[in-house]
């Protein structure tokens, strides 16, 4: 996992304790004018791409490199090596919208100015096409990064590439757990990865209705990755892996954003399918890590965890990770999945998580009444209205 | 021959290395004319393009968008230079052996597929200085006799700044094809 | 296994294509072998090398009603519009709106978005300060990033738009990989039916890109076919003097339903999906591995899925885009996949008449196969006239043929490497 906050899941998770956030002034470009000024930006990070593959920059940019050095660093962390065949591994991404790079398309743009300046349709295809860069089709296509990074690393095996929403990164997740079910691979490399921050991506995420929230700050926009290595439990222990966590369960549905209730419906039931699959009661859930996005759904999701959890959700604890690691869209389910990987193993959430008190409505500080954190519920949702929900299980609950 | 050349040999050969340079990700010092392309740089089918296409915003020009194989075809009849299982015909050969110089592997029965690997930065750059040299000696749209170029690469008239007219690369391959038949007889 | 128990039936087909309004439209002219390539008529192509392409009638998707879209409509791009319309006959026919659980009901498609569109470069040009230098800064400020320009481009739209219309709310995905798209829908929508998460599912996919840089993209990577007798004949899988595929646009819908819950309520079964499989060539992200790999391995795994043997195949719907490359070696995994039997085995592309719809194709193909097992017909591969000695199966040329058929194949291999494969089957019973 790649973070604003660190290069590796630990890193990022000891940043998070020290009660760091990784959201900090853009500085790529003048932000004045957008809602957002601030981000959660990956920094120098290698600009190029693997140096093997030089011309790959031609094709690729920052979602590339980092879902490329995600998807390596997660097999290399599994260990899994030669020990399954290229057609075994799977490799399931969730991408967003993937930005053209002005460049390629700015000399066709200046050949199709008609007579006076403006752009000349009949002109843009008369001679104007000529001038675009003949690969940016290609970096444009949204699976070429997963293409890109299935030739770095030999994966053959089940592949799709999901878009575009922080729920394509948990239907990732979510097809990989069926393709192990089914038997179909025997690892899947799965997760997300963010869009760039660009002018354009920024432009494009203010198009979505604010919360009324004071916490709606904790919406600024990040940039990361993160991929998880998936094996059947069984075959893990066969080959003697160290297993982190366990994913159990994944449910979604859909319900039209912007109808508070046919949202709150989907969330609600996307949560429940998830408790469903894990095959756990809501009581068994010590941990929600809240989608909240800081727009008006989040109240949708307020409403969905006390349906669920009924009278107990003050059991739960509820918290996010947006407020420090920025939203990340695709990312960030995967990237949940791994914090919450953490905070098992080191059972705990504060302070490296905020509690979303939007969400949970909970007291500050209420979750360290929970003797033992066993199970994680992970929500995620669209723009328009899916709804995504993950279990992550500890181990040692499972025995 | 009193051509205008506003634009210098070593100019045209720079910028040619720079491109391909570019495009491939390679240090422009590993870059000779009689490098190969696909050999030595390991350039792929689309990389052709992408280096032609640097080639034309470098210069102002248009670049041949078909290899010589296909105009041949075009011109003299299909299976003038490639036979029904993709390999070279005896005709295809020779008149590739002119193009591109003499090659042990270039005779008949060569896969069409291996002939890129005999495409040097040396016959790139000559196409395009084949390009730059049908700059004509005047203006079309002025008269004048002024060509001129800032950066060393674009030229355009003195007088009337128009860009300059030149052919295009598909042109120039087609003349050169009808050339070679008349002297030659080979079709 | 538990799992098995679930099979999924298709209930509904609906489809827009550039040979006809509709499916039964579509199945019909491409029983007779006509084409849909044409020239383009919706823009000058005088300047362009490739002056031809598959359109759908654009008089009659003017005209086309959507008013059931209501506000949802000022979403809907030309390809949103018509997996609209394919949806709609696919789910009228399935009588979908009858099944009262609708969180039961999801949606998978195959569409990523238009391409940056004329529009968009105009909107890019309106930045440009006219001095060679650019105001990033003012993009985002003046009025901002378009809606239309957002929600056109969003890879998930078409999705939105379809579960919101067709009031699906049960399991929706959005998969964004090139020619596989749709096959990688169906296949996705097949497993949530199984595996319980959903009794039914629209599933399918949608591309529009002729108009715009898409088309312009393809031709400057050569990819098109640009030297034909007549537009009609320019693509021909499989045929020596193939020289690239031709663009078409299009869209296509399947209801797939859980088998008991189709024949509980009555609706009509169409076929049946029996296994999907799909996998990476990891090879080149432009050129397919010259021993068809990934193909080799999606088709396999197809097979492996609906727990089937390579000899139970009947009929083969080859990905066929009458690319050099593809069409040989489509044809050698075929053959390293069925070994000395394959000569023997039906295979035929519809993009012999259809062009290539990218996005929508493999949902386009996968209807057209089922279509033709219910009927015992399969479709022929049109302009086939030159054998390629690297092409060495029965195509089924130029004249559709009446077989028995019930069990087939449909692949779809995508652009940068990802193949998937359908196993289709005729009857439910």
């Amino acid at each position: 996992m790649i973070t604003a906050l660190g290069r590796s899941p630990d890193e990022t998770w000891k940043e998070l304790l020290a009660g760091r956030s990784g959201i900090g002034p853009i500085t790529d470009f003048d932000a004045r004018g957008f809602r957002w000024q601030a981000a959660a930006q990956v920094r120098g990070f290698p600009p190029s791409g693997p140096a093997s593959q030089p011309k790959w920059a031609r094709i690729a940019d920052l979602h590339t490199y980092l879902l490329l050095q995600c998807c390596g660093d997660a097999l290399r962390a599994a260990g899994v090596g030669s020990s399954v065949d290229p057609e075994d591994i799977g490799l399931f991404v969730g991408m967003g919208t993937v930005d053209y790079k002005l460049p390629d398309l700015v000399p066709a743009v200046l050949a199709s100015r008609g007579g006076d300046g403006s752009f000349d349709h009949a002109a843009f295809f008369v001679r104007g096409f000529e001038r675009l860069y003949p690969l940016f089709a290609l970096s444009m296509l949204n699976n070429v990064s997963a293409c890109l990074a299935a030739i770095e690393l030999g994966i053959k095996g089940e592949n799709a590439v999901f878009a575009a929403d922080a729920t394509a990164g948990a239907q990732a997740l979510g097809e990989a757990l069926q393709t192990l079910r089914e038997e179909k691979a025997k690892a899947v490399l799965a997760g997300g990865v963010s869009e760039k921050l660009t002018p354009m991506s920024l432009a494009r995420s203010q198009l979505t209705e604010p919360g009324d929230s004071a916490e709606s700050a904790g919406m600024a926009p990040g940039e990361g990755c993160a991929m998880v290595c998936l094996e059947l439990r069984a075959r893990a222990d066969q080959r003697g892996a160290r297993c982190a966590v366990a994913l159990t369960g994944y449910g979604h549905a859909f319900g039209a954003a912007g109808d508070a209730s046919s949202a709150t419906a989907a969330i609600a039931a996307a949560m429940q399918a998830a408790l469903d699959r894990a095959e756990l009661r809501p009581d068994d859930v010590e941990v929600v890590l809240a989608h909240h996005d800081g727009t008006a759904a989040d109240r949708s999701e307020a409403e969905a965890v006390r349906r669920v959890f009924g009278a107990s959700s003050s059991r739960q604890t509820v918290c996010a990770s947006k407020p420090f690691l920025g939203h990340l869209g695709p990312a960030a389910p995967a990237a949940d999945l791994v914090l919450a990987a953490q905070a098992l193993r080191h059972q705990t959430v504060a302070p490296a998580l905020a509690v979303a008190r939007d969400v949970a409505r909970a007291r500050p500080g209420s979750e360290e009444r929970a003797q033992r954190y066993r199970s994680v519920l992970i929500n995620a949702r669209s723009s328009e209205g899916h709804a995504s929900s993950l279990v992550v299980q500890s181990l040692d609950s499972l025995e | 021959m009193t051509r205008p050349r506003p634009i210098t040999e070593e100019k045209v050969l720079e910028t040619v290395r720079q491109n391909i340079a570019d495009a491939l990700r390679v240090p422009v010092e590993k870059i000779a004319p009689e490098t190969s392309l696909v050999q030595d740089l390991g350039a792929e089918s689309l990389d052709f393009l992408d280096i032609n296409y640097r080639m034309e915003q470098s210069f102002g020009i248009r670049t041949a968008r078909h290899f010589v194989i296909e105009h041949i075809e075009e011109l003299f009849g299909e299976g003038a230079a490639v036979d029904e299982s993709g390999r070279l015909t005896e005709k295809g050969a020779e008149v590739l052996r002119l193009r591109l110089g003499d090659h042990a592997e270039l005779k008949a029965g060569m896969a069409l597929e291996d002939v890129p690997a005999l495409v040097t930065v040396g016959a790139v750059a000559s196409a395009i200085r084949d390009i730059l040299d049908t700059l004509p000696e005047a203006c079309p749209q002025c008269g004048k006799s002024e060509w001129i170029s800032q950066d060393g690469t674009h030229v355009r008239c003195g007088a009337c700044a128009a860009p300059a007219p030149y052919a295009t690369g598909d042109d120039l391959v087609r003349d050169w094809l009808r050339r070679v038949q008349d002297e030659k007889k080979i079709f | 296994m538990a799992l098995r128990a679930r099979r999924v039936a298709v209930t509904g087909l609906g489809m827009v294509t550039c040979l006809g309004r509709n499916a039964e439209e579509t199945f019909s002219r491409a029983c007779r072998g006509e084409s849909g390539i044409d020239f383009i008529r919706s823009f000058d192509t005088s300047g362009l090398p490739c002056r031809i392409g598959g359109e759908v009638d654009d008089a009659w998707l003017e005209n086309a009603d959507l008013s059931r879209l209501g506000k949802l409509a000022k979403f809907a791009g030309r390809g949103v519009k018509m997996l609209v319309l394919a949806a709609e006959e696919a789910a009228g026919q399935a009588r979908l709106d009858g099944i009262a659980r609708r969180d039961r009901v999801g949606v998978a498609l195959g569409s990523h978005g238009e391409n940056p569109s004329v529009d968009e470069m105009r909107f890019v040009l309106s930045f440009y300060r006219g001095d060679g230098t650019w105001d990033l800064e003012r993009l985002t400020k003046a009025g901002g990033y378009p809606y239309s320009i957002f929600f056109r481009r969003k890879p998930d739209i078409a999705l939105a738009v379809v579960a919101a219309r067709f009031d699906c709310r049960g399991p929706t995905s959005s998969i964004a990989s090139a020619c596989a798209a749709s096959a990688q829908a169906i296949g996705e929508a097949y497993r949530y039916i199984r595996e319980g998460k959903a009794e039914a599912m629209i599933a399918g996919g949608c591309e529009a890109a002729l108009n715009y840089a898409g088309f312009a993209g393809f031709v400057l990577i050569k990819a098109l076919a640009e030297r034909y007798p007549s537009p009609q004949q320019a693509s021909r899988p499989f045929d020596r003097k193939r020289s690239g595929f031709v663009m078409s646009e299009g869209a296509a819908a399947l209801v797939l339903e859980e088998l008991e819950h189709a024949r509980a309520r009555g609706a009509p079964l169409l076929g049946e999906v029996l296994g999907y499989g799909d996998s990476a060539d990891a090879y080149r992200i432009t050129d397919t591995h010259p021993q068809g790999e990934g193909a080799f391995l999606a088709m396999k795994a197809a097979l492996e899925d609906a727990g089937l043997r390579p000899e139970d195949v009947g009929y083969i719907n080859a990905h066929g885009t009458s690319t050099t490359q593809n069409d040989a070696v489509e044809t050698r995994a075929i053959k390293r996949l069925f070994g000395e039997r394959a000569r023997s085995i039906p295979v035929s592309s519809n993009k012999s008449m259809l062009g290539h719809a990218i996005g929508a194709a493999g949902a386009i193909e996968a209807g057209l196969t089922l279509m033709g097992m219910r009927r015992s017909v399969i479709l022929p591969t049109i302009n086939y006239e030159f054998p390629d000695p690297k092409c060495d199966l029965d195509y089924v040329p130029n004249t559709a043929r009446r077989l028995d058929h019930a069990i087939a194949l449909s692949n779809s291999f995508g652009f940068g490497g990802q193949n998937a494969c359908l196993c289709l089957g005729r009857t439910a019973d």
